[in-house]
């Protein structure tokens, strides 16, 4: 029965050492054993989860030179941590990040906690920094509501706000009707809803949220980010008014997806594990078998867990997936093997000649697998993404280690398990299949059009850049960041570095012009465009206010007839002002009591104490120098050895692809050194395209010539490679349909599938080279392919369930390669098959 | 209302300071000085029967103690830059008027006032602030906060607040609205009709 093609020397060693291992099986195991005590040791010790995404890409690319430059030259501006915190109104949120700022810089991890109405030069420098016409905005509000502020001054209380408004009441005042509006629509919610005086002030931002900054030691990750949640917990206890702080960020994105793939890939393991078993059973037929080939794949996983620690001594967010990868690689070789068992045991032979002819029978050829397989995966190390190459060393070296236990410890376990004179104990259920087309040149003419019409469909195919999109869409950080995208804190900026003030202006003018560009920010920032006429607009504005805002405006409790005063302004509104008088008379009817007025207070003038005082801060400007600046803020903008760094904002919100992609190559037809993450994402997603054409190449050609050397006929490999390339086409083709775009994490499946499909290939046609074999499925390695298929395929749809977006479009892109591949395998390679004489 | 109300408190403690200022050197410039010069025109105008005459001297003493092209900028903000001399002369005339006016109708010969002491304290960029407090018959004192500021050996008033409110903040309201709605002469021509309502309503 062995095919007189297999080399004869490689199945002598095979025999031999089957024949050692099944003559002292109990020794194989304990060394087994020892050697995975060993394994796990090391991996519980040294293997940890390497949370830092961004050195994934090698530092040889341009681009990231230009990124290491400028983080070099502006080493204090990194932040790990961005603090979304949102409140009820805009100035709650900022008071409650000034107290959460506060607290924060408080803690030994935190290196630096920055908000930016925490900073007593910023505050003082607010209305100086202002936008023209926001400023004047604001102004005109203030002035217009400067009766208010002035009275409340005297009675800071609701009653004295009230009596104002009562008073107010009967002019057909203009400046008045938005605060009327403003406390008509707090009254329509119960309890009322918090006034938002900065809005009423023209100072508001876009949205109720403050940010904060955090910066910390790299390496102190999740510890950081727990001792920053505690402390948000502690002030939400103590602090005034409720706010909700989210963490979003470098740090808390790439923790929280970690996570996420890590939490994914052991969901994958299991649901893996439970096909597999299931899958084995169906096959097998045998516990004991079942049982052999499991304890035999876990080793194997062991083996290589311990391997990845002493080899690499981390696992990233790719190569987290080896475990998923793993069991549904490694179950093909024990289910060749325990397949052939089974067949030489319903065939007649005894156990131990059953197990030593089936290691004969296969052995070559999954040698040669491996071989095809780890060389697909090894091709990775050759590409500049680091990531993908710390992936391919750990799961190239797994197949092999996977390799030897299915070699060594399986038929170990099946002479122990199996009976010494055992049959299986259902006979085969095979059914004589015929898979061979009859028709081979309609298959080989229907492969070539369908390889066609895929080419032409695989044009499509998009690759999506935006690492966010992969990251797990409910994560806290995710939806923070993709809020922030929003607004004017958006953290999608490109960044610049200047060599020197003269180039930075330049560079400034040309990127002001760009249609995609909203505003460059700079040193410029901290200088007012033209200080001496706002000087003198601040200072006419603080005659104008008079002293309402030089003293503190602190809020008494409200006294014991408030109630009536807010009777007399139901009363004093009514004609004027109706649908303000009938929402205060509901509220008065369904309040009554003294905490309900005390509740009030708050919602209508809970902001004003912090807001004014932040105004009044803002009244007292100077006109200071860039050298007057402290240095921290300084030096966000100019090192001191005079290097200057340019702030991208984008004009519009990049939430898609082609805005990132308009906008990144807008701002380098002007600034080629840009970075900052648009450009990474974009430099990074075309390195990565880059890598994964490299090492499809790199696999296809070692895959050629390993089957060359192997085979030793130009056809017979051209017969396993076209089904797989014609496969490749046709999933490229798949998925621009369907679509899944490609992306920083399914791209692995192109040369991985290479690797992986190429087996089914090289099964078939060992089998088809053995002149007397039946149909295909109705032998041992015709059922034996398919099943290794299914397992396989289970590992990868398994994964197809990760919350990790980057991870499931993986297995689901793997998953619907494997069966392409597999089609294309069982139909287009018999047809191939030259005319027999 | 509180425009009214602004302006007649305003009216009645200029009129309460004379008293206490009085005591003050004259050689040296002193902070609470335009005060002054708006308190004694005050008695001499309730001494004075028809209203034309009252307006008269009222519009002298205002002219000389209050600032008023520098009270006109701030009330006109940026759109004081966009006008002419010949309207910024138009503007501050009026104001001038307005204020008088608004003396004249609302300073009753004969009404019960009590005044409290003066404090004044320094403001940075050379500026002053004169405070009194009016002692009403019924209900609690009212602050009186003048904001002056010297211009050579002169000082001069550029805002009062009434209980804390800024009649600058008050009439640039107003006046920047109706400037950006109808236009500058628009501005002067309800100037002069409150001029002449005011007036009215003290004959």
């Amino acid at each position: 029965m062995t095919p007189p093609q297999q080399p004869a020397v490689a199945q002598r060693l095979l025999a031999r050492t089957t024949a050692a291992v099944l003559a002292r099986p109990w020794r194989v195991v304990v060394i087994h054993v020892a050697l995975l005590l060993a394994a796990l040791a090391a991996a519980a010790g040294l293997l940890r989860i390497d949370t830092d995404t961004s050195a994934m890409l090698s530092a040889k690319l341009d681009w990231r030179q230009q990124q290491l430059a400028l983080e070099a030259a502006f080493p204090d501006y990194r932040s790990g941590t961005v603090v979304l915190v949102e409140a009820a109104t805009r100035q709650a949120a900022n008071d409650a990040a000034v107290a959460l700022t506060d607290a924060l810089r408080a803690h030994a991890l935190v290196t630096q906690a920055f908000t930016v109405e925490g900073d007593p030069t910023l505050r003082q420098q607010g209305l100086m920094l202002m936008p023209p016409e926001v400023f004047d905005r604001t102004a005109e509000a203030l002035i217009a509501a400067q009766p208010l502020l002035g009275r409340l001054q005297q009675a800071p209380h609701l009653a004295g706000f009230a009596e104002l408004l009562a008073q107010a009441s009967d002019q057909d005042s203009a400046a008045l009707a938005p605060v009327f509006d403003a406390l008509t629509q707090s009254l329509s919610s119960t309890p009322a809803a918090p006034v938002d005086w900065r809005l009423l002030l023209g100072t508001a931002q876009s949205a109720p949220h403050a940010v904060i900054l955090l910066d910390h030691p790299d390496a102190s990750g999740r510890d950081v980010l727990a001792a920053v949640r505690d402390t948000i917990d502690e002030t939400q206890v103590s602090h005034s008014t409720p706010f909700r702080a989210r963490l979003t960020g470098p740090l808390p994105l790439r923790v929280e997806e970690l996570t996420a793939a890590a939490n994914g890939a052991t969901l994958a393991a299991v649901l893996t594990l439970i096909a597999v078993i299931a899958l084995l059973w169906l096959g097998l037929r045998s516990l004991r078998m079942v049982l052999a080939s499991l304890l035999t794949v876990l080793f194997g996983l062991g083996f290589t867990a311990g391997f990845a620690a002493l080899a690499v001594g981390h696992l990233n967010l790719i190569s987290v997936a080896f475990s998923a990868l793993f069991i549904g690689l490694a179950v093909d070789y024990v289910v060749h093997l325990c397949m052939q068992v089974r067949a030489n045991l319903l065939a007649g032979q005894v156990r131990d000649a059953a197990i030593n002819n089936a290691v004969q029978r296969v052995g070559v050829s999954l040698c040669l697998c491996t071989a095809t397989t780890s060389t697909a995966f090894f091709a990775f190390l050759l590409t500049s993404y680091r990531g993908i190459a710390e992936l391919g060393l750990i799961a190239g070296v797994g197949v092999m280690l996977g390799l030897l236990v299915s070699l060594t410890l399986l038929p170990a376990l099946l002479r122990l398990l199996l009976p010494a004179a055992s049959r299986p104990a259902v006979a085969s259920t095979t059914k004589s299949v015929r898979a061979q087309p009859r028709h081979n040149t309609a298959v080989r003419v229907g492969a070539v059009a369908l390889a066609g019409l895929a080419i032409w469909l695989a044009l499509d195919l998009q690759f999506a850049y935006n690492p966010i999109a992969l990251k797990p869409p409910r994560a806290e950080s995710v939806q923070a960041h993709t809020q922030l995208l929003q607004t004017a804190d958006a953290p999608l900026r490109a960044e610049v570095l200047a060599d020197s003030a003269a180039d930075a202006a330049q560079l400034r003018e040309s990127l002001q012009a760009l249609d995609a560009v909203a505003r460059v920010d700079s040193a410029k920032r901290l200088l007012a465009g033209n200080a001496q006429t706002r000087l003198q607009q601040i200072d006419d504005l603080a005659l104008t206010l008079g002293g309402a805002l030089a003293t503190p405006l602190q809020l008494a409790p409200p006294p014991d007839d408030t109630r009536q005063s807010l009777l007399a302004l139901q009363s004093a509104t009514a004609e004027q002002r109706p649908a303000f008088s009938d929402a205060l008379q509901r509220w008065l009817q369904d309040n009554t009591s003294e905490q309900a007025i005390a509740k009030l207070q708050r919602a209508w003038l809970g902001d004003l104490p912090s807001l004014l005082a932040l105004l009044a801060d803002g009244l007292n400007a100077e006109n200071l120098t860039l050298e007057d600046w402290p240095a921290h803020l300084r030096q966000q903008w100019r090192s001191d050895a005079g290097k200057h760094r340019l702030v991208v904002v984008p004009a519009r919100a990049l939430d898609s692809d082609t805005a990132l992609a308009n906008f990144v190559d807008e701002v380098k037809s002007v600034a080629p050194s840009a970075v900052g993450a648009p450009v990474v994402y974009r430099e990074a997603g075309q390195a990565v395209q880059r890598a994964f054409v490299e090492a499809f190449a790199t696999a296809l050609i070692c895959i050629t010539v390993l089957l060359l050397v192997v085979l030793r006929r130009v056809g017979d490999a051209l017969r396993v490679l076209v089904p797989l390339l014609l496969g490749s086409v046709l999933l490229l083709a798949a998925a621009a349909r369907i679509p899944i775009p490609l992306n920083f994490a399914n791209i692995i499946a192109l040369p991985l599938l290479l690797g992986i499909a190429v087996d089914n290939g090289i099964h078939v046609l060992l089998r088809q080279r053995d002149p007397a074999a039946p149909p295909l499925l109705q032998t041992a390695t015709g059922k034996a392919v398919v099943l290794s298929a299914l397992t396989t395929l289970a590992s990868f749809a398994a994964l197809g369930f990760s919350a990790h977006r980057g991870m499931a479009s993986m297995g689901q892109l793997l998953a619907l390669g494997l069966v392409i591949c597999l089609l294309c395998t069982l139909i287009v390679l018999p047809a191939l098959r030259p005319r027999e004489s | 209302m509180i425009v009214k109300a602004t302006r007649m408190l305003t009216l009645i403690v200029s009129a309460c300071c004379g008293t206490a200022l009085a005591q003050v050197p004259d050689t040296v410039p002193n902070p609470a000085a335009p005060v002054e010069t708006i308190q004694s025109a005050l008695a001499a105008a309730a001494q004075q029967a028809g209203v034309g005459e009252r307006q008269a001297l009222l519009f002298e003493a205002v002219k000389q103690s209050f600032d008023l092209p520098g009270a006109s900028r701030l009330i006109l903000r940026g759109a004081w830059r966009q006008l002419n001399a010949d309207q910024h002369n138009r503007f501050v005339d009026a104001l001038g008027r307005v204020i008088a006016a608004n003396y004249a109708s609302r300073f009753k010969p004969g009404v019960a006032v009590n005044f409290g002491h003066v404090e004044v304290a320094d403001l940075p960029r050379g500026r002053a602030s004169v405070r009194t407090m009016l002692e009403r018959a019924q209900g609690s004192p009212v602050a009186f906060d003048y904001v002056v500021q010297r211009s050579g050996e002169q000082w001069r008033i550029l805002n009062v607040l009434v209980g804390g409110v800024s009649d600058i903040a008050l009439r640039s309201a107003q006046y920047t609205r109706q400037l950006n709605e109808q236009g500058f002469d628009a501005v002067v021509a309800g100037m002069q009709a409150e001029v002449e309502t005011a007036l009215a309503e003290a004959q």
